[in-house]
């Protein structure tokens, strides 16, 4: 019987990865520009917080994205010898996610976002995604089914982990409920929103920009090597260790932050952890290329595979190092990350979708590649470009650590002034944009030449003759679901994680008979029969459903373990808190924040070190962000953190900042935001805000809504009136002819939101009380506090003086 | 001597147990799937790892 494939599909995912990687790659260098140069951010809708998640978003989900379905779709069916099973799904899902990617660009510079990274997108597109991610799903186990080949290459496994993965970490973080088509409110608040937002943007990066490029290479690379992976064994203790391990690691981005320590310490060990199954891929990876290091100098494919396996053993051993506390300590909210993050994008993901469409697109078209100099002069371009760019950030990220903690004689800050950190490091951001620009540039010439190698053939279907057909044993997937490995398993799970609800004698008692019951499973699954192919494993690896359900188990565990006892701590939290919701107009102010993307440059978290409690004042606890929907405690200070920011400055310094950010600020990189002063806010929509926050548990009262509009409306007259007096500019309270700012507008209701930062109105208790509610807090966390008040106070008042007087 | 520092230990919360509990499970399916996978037969091993290499034709 002969099959005929379906390539066509895959050409479609192919060019529109190049596309948008192009376009993504663009965004992402006029970001760069825009913090080198912040006369850059030219209109309201182009500032940097809203093309940084354009940028991040484009070369994730439409550049990564597109290129993993078409190295999925073309591997899978050779794999499993069987065309894709429908060409509608198919078709559905390519231009549903082009239509998603299309929504993507329209609504973020709008500024239309839930405000957490990597997940940006609002409730109908989120809606989109899980439905187009459905597609995929059932196009490809579909495939499985009705596919020729028994066994499943360790690829496929991959991608079954990847299509899982990403569908329970889409959903449960985007769990929101709308206030209108396009704003909604996270389901979750405060800190379990930042471990339910870092499990998801971790795994985003594990089995979105790894799992799948991993399947890619385990298929890839042995056709480019013309030679089998080097150890298959190896590749499938790569495969459990990397699926079992990385849901764990989310906890490592909120290291010393106000998550439970408990977290942060499992977070942290997994990552470590992670160094083991990354360097075993990594090193099967590479080891393939026995034997055939001698092509790498002519081959420009193999070349771009070799340096992109490297770059993943780079990024990750790095990314184990930085999950140590102590690093992350100084690394956290720097540079450092950046380069980070882009020696894993730019060196991993980007030099293997290079390699893979190098390979791909001359069989695809029935020829050979227009110009293999030109490649070659991309693969040392797009090097050069990594070097030069991870580089400067690694520069960067570690002036900006030192230089924050540095203490002065006295032990004071040396480097009072935030904006003598920023400028140290501009000459690095200039750096960068060079790097990030010769990578773009190689891109180009990438994509002239796959245009041009495909101009010069023709679009061919590959084809392969197949014996019979294979029929599938259901009773045999039915046998390996309830045998005993597998319920035992579910039972030992079943008792650990219920050890996290019940007291610490119960949870110990608990933890051990779990542990025993599950060291004693798999013990049955390690000595089941082993003299030929019909071992325990080896069926299951022939059995698609129950392979499935397992993976979907090993994903499971740690989102369950870590996510779960802080959900169920959550309804105690809010009713002990001290905190107070925020006011109808602080919750504008916050929501204008959140549509800015603020949260792209500023941190609202400060942690236990005496440097940050000099600079910002005492550490951030919990309860500060108990009704924080999404959470806004950031990942980078690109400027200072703003968890305290409340009462430090006046009402006009925000406005006068606001306006111009650099005439306050002599140095400053924030973009000017003269616009909000013109920009309305609609107060009669205020009340649905407040009944959706009410629906999620935020205290407020039924007459609080009924009065949000006029309470709005009033709060803002006060404070636009008092700028009016202070300053003699012009407020309106409609449009008119040399308005200086509108009661309404968006800068009247930011700077609201920006003076509750850090303070609880007198109405309620003292906000000491707050910082009992701090879960575990270490020896660390106390001496600094007790260390902080007289440095922070006096540091304080030497920024407020340095940069009020600017 | 170990009584009093799993004490100490356990003081900061009894969630610690978790990551312990994680490293030994972590470390007993390590354990478990390398056998598996180290008994299995060179042959099989070697068919799965020829799987891509089987040709199509395009076109």
């Amino acid at each position: 019987m002969r099959i005929r494939y379906d390539d066509a599909i895959v050409r479609k995912f192919i060019f529109a990865s190049v596309a948008f990687g192009i376009v993504g790659m663009l965004v992402g260098a006029i970001a760069a520009l825009q913090l080198a140069f912040p006369h850059a951010n030219a209109a309201p809708y182009l500032t940097f917080g809203r093309l940084r998640p354009l940028h991040t978003n484009a070369v994730i989900f439409a550049f990564v994205g597109n290129m993993a379905f078409a190295g999925i779709y073309y591997s899978t069916q050779r794999l499993l010898k069987t065309r894709l099973a429908s060409d509608t799904l198919s078709a559905i899902h390519f231009w549903g996610w082009q239509l998603i990617i299309v929504a993507a660009a329209i609504t973020l510079p709008l500024g239309i976002t839930q405000g957490k990274e990597y997940a940006e997108l609002e409730w109908p597109i989120d809606i989109a995604i899980a439905v187009i991610w459905v597609v995929f799903a059932v196009n490809f186990f579909w495939t499985i089914a009705k596919r020729r080949e028994k066994h499943l290459y360790v690829a496929i496994w991959f991608y079954i982990a990847t299509i899982l993965a990403i569908a329970m970490l889409h959903i449960v973080n985007a769990l929101a409920v709308p206030v209108s088509i396009t704003k909604s409110y996270s389901v979750f608040a405060g800190v379990q929103d930042a471990l339910v937002q870092w499990w998801y943007g971790h795994n985003a990066v594990a089995f979105f920009l790894t799992t799948p490029i991993l399947g890619i290479m385990y298929y890839y690379l042995p056709k480019a090597a013309e030679r089998p992976v080097y150890s298959y064994r190896l590749s499938i203790i790569h495969f459990w260790s990397l699926v079992f391990i990385y849901i764990w690691a989310g906890p490592h981005h909120l290291l010393y932050t106000a998550l439970p320590d408990w977290a942060q310490t499992l977070g942290m060990i997994f990552s470590v952890m992670l160094w083991a199954p990354s360097w075993g891929g990594m090193l099967n990876g590479l080891l393939t290329l026995r034997g055939a290091w001698d092509k790498l100098r002519t081959d420009p494919v193999l070349k771009f595979f070799a340096a992109g396996v490297t770059f993943y053993g780079m990024a990750t051993f790095e990314g184990p190092l930085l999950s140590i506390k102590s690093v992350s300590g100084l690394a956290h909210y720097t540079d450092w990350i950046v380069a980070h993050v882009h020696g894993g994008g730019l060196g991993w993901n980007g030099f293997m979708a290079a390699g893979m469409f190098y390979w791909l697109v001359p069989r695809l078209y029935g020829t050979e590649l227009k110009s293999r100099s030109l490649a070659n002069f991309h693969f040392w371009i797009g090097t050069l470009g990594i070097l030069l760019y991870v580089g400067s950030m690694w520069v960067s990220g570690i002036t900006q650590g030192l230089m924050w903690r540095a203490e002065n004689e006295g032990g004071g800050l040396l480097y009072a002034s935030f904006v003598e950190t920023l400028q140290a490091i501009v000459p690095m951001y200039w750096m960068r944009l060079v790097g990030g620009s010769l990578y773009l540039a190689g891109f180009v010439l990438m994509a002239w030449n796959l245009i041009a190698t495909a101009r010069q053939g023709k679009p061919v279907d590959g084809e392969v003759e197949v014996p019979v057909d294979v029929p599938v044993d259901r009773k045999t997937q039915f046998k390996l679901l309830v045998s005993p490995q597998v319920w035992l398993s579910l039972l030992g799970l079943g008792l650990v994680i219920s050890a996290g609800f019940v007291g610490p004698a119960q949870a110990i008692v608990l933890l051990s008979l779990g542990a025993f019951v599950l060291l004693f499973s798999l013990l049955l699954f390690s000595v089941s029969k082993s003299s030929s192919e019909k071992t325990w494993h080896a069926k299951l690896e022939r059995s698609a459903a129950p392979f499935t359900i397992l993976t979907a188990i090993a994903v499971i565990i740690g989102g369950v373990a870590e996510i779960l006892p802080t959900v169920v701590a959550a309804p105690e939290a809010v009713r002990a808190t001290t905190n107070v919701p925020y006011s109808p107009l602080e919750l504008e102010g916050r929501d204008v924040y959140v549509s800015e993307g603020c949260y792209n440059c500023h941190s609202q978290m400060i942690r236990p070190f005496v440097w940050e409690t000099a600079r910002y004042g005492a550490v951030s606890t919990p309860d500060e962000s108990i009704f924080d929907r999404p959470f806004q405690w950031g990942s980078k200070r690109t400027g200072p953190d703003l968890a305290r920011v409340g009462g430090r400055y006046n009402d006009v310094w925000h406005y006068q900042h606001m306006l111009d950010p650099r005439q306050i600020s002599a140095g400053s990189n924030m973009p000017a935001y003269p616009h909000l002063a013109e920009q309305v806010i609609d107060f009669t929509k205020t009340p649905d805000k407040l009944r959706v926050m009410r629906s999620l548990g935020v205290p407020y009262s039924p007459e609080e809504i009924a009065t949000s509009t006029e309470d709005a409306k009033r709060e803002a007259e006060r404070i636009a009136r008092g700028l009016e007096s202070s300053l003699g500019i012009r407020v309106c309270d409609a449009p008119a002819e040399g308005c200086d700012l509108m009661v309404d507008s968006k800068l009247v209701a930011l700077i609201s939101y920006l003076q509750r930062l850090g303070r609880v109105p007198d109405r309620n208790a003292a906000p000491a009380a707050a910082a009992e509610q701090v879960d575990a807090p270490t020896a660390e966390v106390e001496a600094n506090e007790a260390a902080a008040p007289a440095e922070g106070a006096e540091a304080a008042a030497d920024v407020d003086e340095g940069e009020v007087a600017r | 001597m170990m009584s009093r520092m799993a004490e100490s230990f356990f003081a900061v919360s009894p969630m610690l147990a978790f990551p312990l509990v994680a490293m030994v499970i972590f470390g007993a399916v390590f354990l478990a799937i390398s056998m598996r996978t180290m008994r299995t037969p060179n042959e099989v091993i070697e068919r799965r790892r020829a799987l891509p290499l089987e040709e199509d034709h395009h076109g």
